[in-house]
Parts: C-alpha cells; sequence; structure tokens
C-alpha cells in the first residue's frame, strides 16, 4: 500500500487514526503495531511470514542478549549477536542477492564452456533491506549495552514494523527511539497538528513534482542502449536527479509527519543535498538515515579513521560497495558506490572534504559537487552497464541533435516549468536569502508564513486529486 | 562501549503553534483524511468528467509497487 494511494489516504489512515485517538492510551502501541502488520501484509501478503519470522527470531535474541545469566559470559553474548546478525544476513542475501549470485555463476560457466547453471529467481519480499537494518540495529545496540533489550513484544513489533518507517525508512536506529516507544505521554494534540502540514508537503512533492518528471525521465532513459542525443541524455540525467530527490524526500517528509501524528520523531533524512560543497558533504545530507546507519555499526567497527590513511580510505570504499549493493543487486549500483567511494577519498587526498573560505569558490564547489552527483545518478538508474556508458558517452561526447521525439513529448510546457522551478528549489543553498525563511519552519515574514500554508491549503488537496485520478506511481525506494 | 540516553520523547513539536492555527491544521487533517470516506459512507459518488473514466474502487489486488495507472 502507497502513501499516496486512495487506499491509504482515505480508508487505511481515517481508520487507523480513530482506532488510535479513541482507544485507551495504553493500548495506543498495539494498534499502531497491528495496523503497521495490517498495512504490510495488504502489500507484502505472502511475504509477510518472512518479517513475522524475523521479528520472532530478533525479539528473542534480544531477549537472550539482555539476560542477567549472560551478562558476565561475553563469549556467549558475542556468539549470540553473531549469529542472529547472520541469520539476518542470510535472509536479506537469499531474497534480494541470490538471483544476481546464481545470474553471474551461469555467465561464468557459460564463458568456460561448463554449460549452463540454474538461475534462481525469487520475489523481493517488499521492505527488508530497511527492516533487516533496523534489526541489526536493535541486536546491535543491545549487545552494545547502548539500551536495555524490549520486553515487550507489542512495543518491538512497533518499533520494528511502524507503518510510517517500515517499507522505505528512515532507518531509525533503536536507540534513537527506544525512549518513544514507552512514553505514554508522546500522543499529543500538537503533534497531530504539526505532523500534518509535513505530510501534505511530502504528497505534493511527490505527485505533483517527482511524478511529473517520471515520464521525461523514462522516455529519456529508454534510449540510453541506443543513439541518443547529448540534449537528451543531459535532460534525462537531470530530471532523474530531481525526481528521485522529490520522490525519496517526499516520501520522508510523509513518513516524518506520519510518525509525529502518531507521535513518534522519526530522524530526518534529506538537507538539501544538492546545495553540498562536496560529494563528503552530500552523504551529510542525502539520505542520512542510512549513512548514519553504516557509520555506527560498519564504519566505526571498521576502525572509522583511527588507522590512518590507507585504512581510512579502504573503510570508505568498503562502506560505499556495500551502500551501492544494498540498494540492488546489480552491477549498475555496485558501479555507483564504488564511484562515490573513489569521490570521497579523492575529495580527502585533495583536502576538498572541507569548506573553501571564498564565496566564489564555494559558489564553484557547489556546481561541480552537484555535476557530479548527477553523473552518479546515470549508474543508479541505467537499466545496465550497457545503458549507462551510452548515457554517459552521449553526455560527455557531443551527440548532435536536438531532443529525441518520446523525450520531446514527454517534456511538455508544464513539465519544464516544474523542472526549471525544481532545479532553482533544489540547488539554493538553504543560508540563501530567497530560500532560507521558507524551509525554516516557523520563521520568516508573513508572506512566507502564507507560502507554506499554501502547500496545506492549495498543494496538498491538488495532489489529492491527482491521487484520486490515478496518475501517480509507485515510490522509487520501495524496490530496495 | 557507548551509552545513550534515551528518556522520553521530546516536547511536541507543535506545541508553539497558537490554539487558531493548530485548530485549523487538525481541520484541514480532518477534511483531507475523514472527507473522502465520510462523503462515501454519507452516499456521494463520483461522475465522470467529460471523457475521462473514473479509477476503479481500491482492491486487495492493487497493492504496494504497483501503479494506479489506468
Amino acid at each position: 500500500m502507497s502513501f499516496a494511494s486512495p487506499l491509504f489516504l482515505w480508508f487505511f489512515m481515517p481508520a487507523t487514526l480513530l482506532a488510535y485517538w479513541a482507544l485507551p492510551r495504553r493500548h495506543r502501541n498495539a494498534v499502531v503495531a497491528a495496523a503497521s502488520l495490517l498495512f504490510y501484509t495488504w502489500g507484502a501478503g505472502p511475504h509477510t511470514p518472512q518479517l513475522l519470522s524475523a521479528i520472532a527470531v530478533n525479539y528473542g535474541a534480544g531477549l537472550v542478549l539482555g539476560s542477567t545469566r549472560l551478562r558476565d559470559r561475553p563469549r556467549a553474548r558475542r556468539g549470540v549477536l553473531l549469529a542472529t546478525a547472520g541469520w539476518n544476513l542470510a535472509m536479506l542475501a537469499v531474497w534480494k542477492y541470490a538471483g544476481f549470485a546464481t545470474e553471474q555463476i551461469d555467465a561464468l560457466t557459460g564463458a568456460l564452456g561448463l554449460g549452463d547453471s540454474p538461475i534462481v529467481s525469487l520475489a523481493l519480499p517488499i521492505g527488508i533491506s530497511f527492516f533487516t537494518f533496523h534489526h541489526l540495529s536493535y541486536v546491535v545496540d543491545v549487545y552494545r549495552g547502548s539500551t536495555p533489550a524490549q520486553r515487550s513484544f507489542v512495543r518491538f513489533v512497533t518499533y520494528i514494523a511502524m507503518f510510517p518507517q517500515l517499507i522505505a525508512g528512515p532507518i531509525v536506529r533503536y536507540h534513537e527511539i527506544a525512549g518513544q516507544l514507552g512514553d505514554t505521554r508522546r500522543d499529543r494534540l500538537g503533534d497531530l497538528a504539526a505532523g500534518f502540514p509535513r505530510f501534505a508537503l511530502g504528497l505534493a512533492k511527490k505527485v505533483i513534482v517527482a511524478d511529473s518528471l517520471a515520464s521525461v525521465v523514462d522516455a529519456a532513459f529508454a534510449h540510453a542502449g541506443g543513439p541518443i542525443t547529448t540534449a537528451t541524455a543531459w535532460l534525462g540525467a537531470s530530471a532523474y536527479a530531481l525526481q528521485i530527490y522529490f520522490d525519496f524526500s517526499g516520501y520522508s517528509d510523509m513518513a516524518v509527519g506520519l510518525g509525529l501524528m502518531f507521535g513518534f520523531r522519526l530522524p530526518e533524512n534529506f538537507d538539501r543535498p544538492y546545495s553540498a560543497y562536496s560529494v563528503t558533504d552530500f552523504w551529510r545530507r542525502w539520505h542520512v538515515s542510512l549513512s548514519r546507519w553504516f557509520r555506527d555499526y560498519v564504519y566505526l567497527p571498521l576502525g572509522g579513521n583511527r588507522g590512518g590513511a590507507a585504512k581510512t580510505y579502504r573503510n570508505l570504499l568498503i562502506i560505499f560497495v556495500l551502500c551501492g549493493f544494498w540498494h540492488g543487486a546489480d552491477w549498475t549500483f555496485l558501479v555507483w558506490g564504488l564511484y562515490h567511494g573513489a569521490l570521497l577519498v579523492a575529495e580527502r587526498l585533495l583536502g576538498w572534504d572541507r569548506p573553501p573560505g571564498t564565496a566564489w569558490a564555494l559558489a564553484l564547489r557547489r556546481g561541480m559537487t552537484l555535476l557530479l552527483v548527477v553523473v552518479g545518478w546515470v549508474f543508479f538508474r541505467a537499466e545496465s552497464m550497457t545503458g549507462a556508458w551510452g548515457m554517459l558517452h552521449a553526455m560527455v561526447i557531443w551527440q548532435p541533435g536536438e531532443l529525441d521525439e518520446f523525450a520531446a513529448f514527454a517534456a511538455g510546457h508544464q513539465r519544464m516549468i516544474i523542472f526549471a522551478l525544481a532545479l532553482v528549489v533544489v540547488a539554493l543553498p538553504a543560508s540563501s536569502p530567497a530560500l532560507g525563511p521558507l524551509i525554516q519552519a516557523d520563521q520568516g515574514p508573513a508572506a512566507v508564513r502564507l507560502a507554506r500554508a499554501a502547500v496545506t491549503w492549495v498543494a496538498a488537496p491538488y495532489a489529492a486529486v491527482l491521487v484520486a485520478a490515478g496518475t501517480f506511481s509507485p515510490f522509487l525506494y520501495y524496490q530496495f | 562501549m557507548t551509552i545513550v540516553r534515551t528518556g522520553p520523547a521530546p516536547r511536541a513539536a507543535g506545541g508553539r503553534r497558537s490554539p487558531a492555527r493548530r485548530a485549523m491544521t487538525m481541520l484541514a487533517a480532518a477534511l483531507f483524511f475523514c472527507g473522502p470516506a465520510s462523503a462515501f459512507a454519507a452516499g456521494a459518488r463520483a461522475v465522470e468528467i467529460e471523457n475521462r473514466r473514473l479509477p476503479e474502487f481500491p482492491a486487495l489486488s492493487r497493492a504496494a509497487g504497483r501503479s494506479y495507472r489506468t
């Protein structure tokens, strides 16, 4: 069930909100947990047992790790942690990567003349990458003693399956939310009033901006494997950069808003990433909850930057290859991860991970960073490496001609206006006089406050009309 | 070992809003989420506009990851 669907907006949400506010406070976690399982079952159907079994295994492991019997037995605790983490990663490996791995083996045996080998084809359980990372966060936090094990099964299910973040994040580290799960004062009317405008903003970003650009992107990338003009390639790549930002940050706004409506403060996922002054800075601003997860549970345990320059560079490359592979089982995602890892290493070598001193240098670096990120998105979006190279070739080597026929058709006047406005909005830094007050809540002059209110009262109803008319598409991050 | 404080949730994010603004926002939320289903329950039905076909009613077979595009 998508957040931007009639079923969710006008059937699931009213029913869940009514149940949440009608029942006594002590039952409200149970309402969220039950509604979340229904939400997942509606979308994932036969894959629901995988989520339930993962919940059962990790809940049990948490109790064992938190028990007093194991307090003085570090080896046993470590064994339980490794077994549970291994089980979680094995689930992810089988369901997400088995198909890719067997395809590579088949290609290898074919190249060596050893004949065909069987290829596994499994449907990906929706949200598995996200709930696996939540489970890993939980068992590691309990093992480290950062937070006690959760004894209430209902609260544990609420953490793992909470529908605002179940399918596509934000990735909530357990210690960030543990205190909120047991807070019976958390359901305040003020939260509901604060959550709705945020949800409305996200819906507008997704349905009005991201979905408008989808057809332009699809038309451009459809040509990526064959002859493509430079104009089409650049239009497709830059439109995709905007589409994925408005799609995913819109989803995250909706998730944070929904969380607030049910009394939870979920972590922010975006901080104006396209105004970053370096790729290092970009990763402090893009999908922040994923970056923090990798930092806390992989980068720092690997040694972080404590073992000298060479080890730091190695750790950065490992993190970004894993990050790419986490997004999808394909060479395109691996290359995308490696590309970003290599850029981070290069920035450290050149000292470009720190902000430049002058205003013009800052503007130049922002432009360069945006360019590098847009180039990276080509790998992320392309269906294959051949398609990605074709697109990049056309972007770098001049291919004469105007927009291809389909791209020109898709890029109508209305979409081009949205494209231009979106580009201006995302590329301006938050500190700019024009934009700063607009994006910082409860600040700025009356006119700016009015503009924010317009999102709630005009953009959200318009987005709702588009949803009701059936003109939206699923969130991009649902596929991960 | 890192010890992280896990206290109760911070103060309500909407706590600084004036009562009138809060009431207006709550009204907007109620209209947005409950309006269509309430109207449907009260017997209101959408009608086709010109040649635009009405989307189908939500069904189990139309779940996450599938487009409602008609």
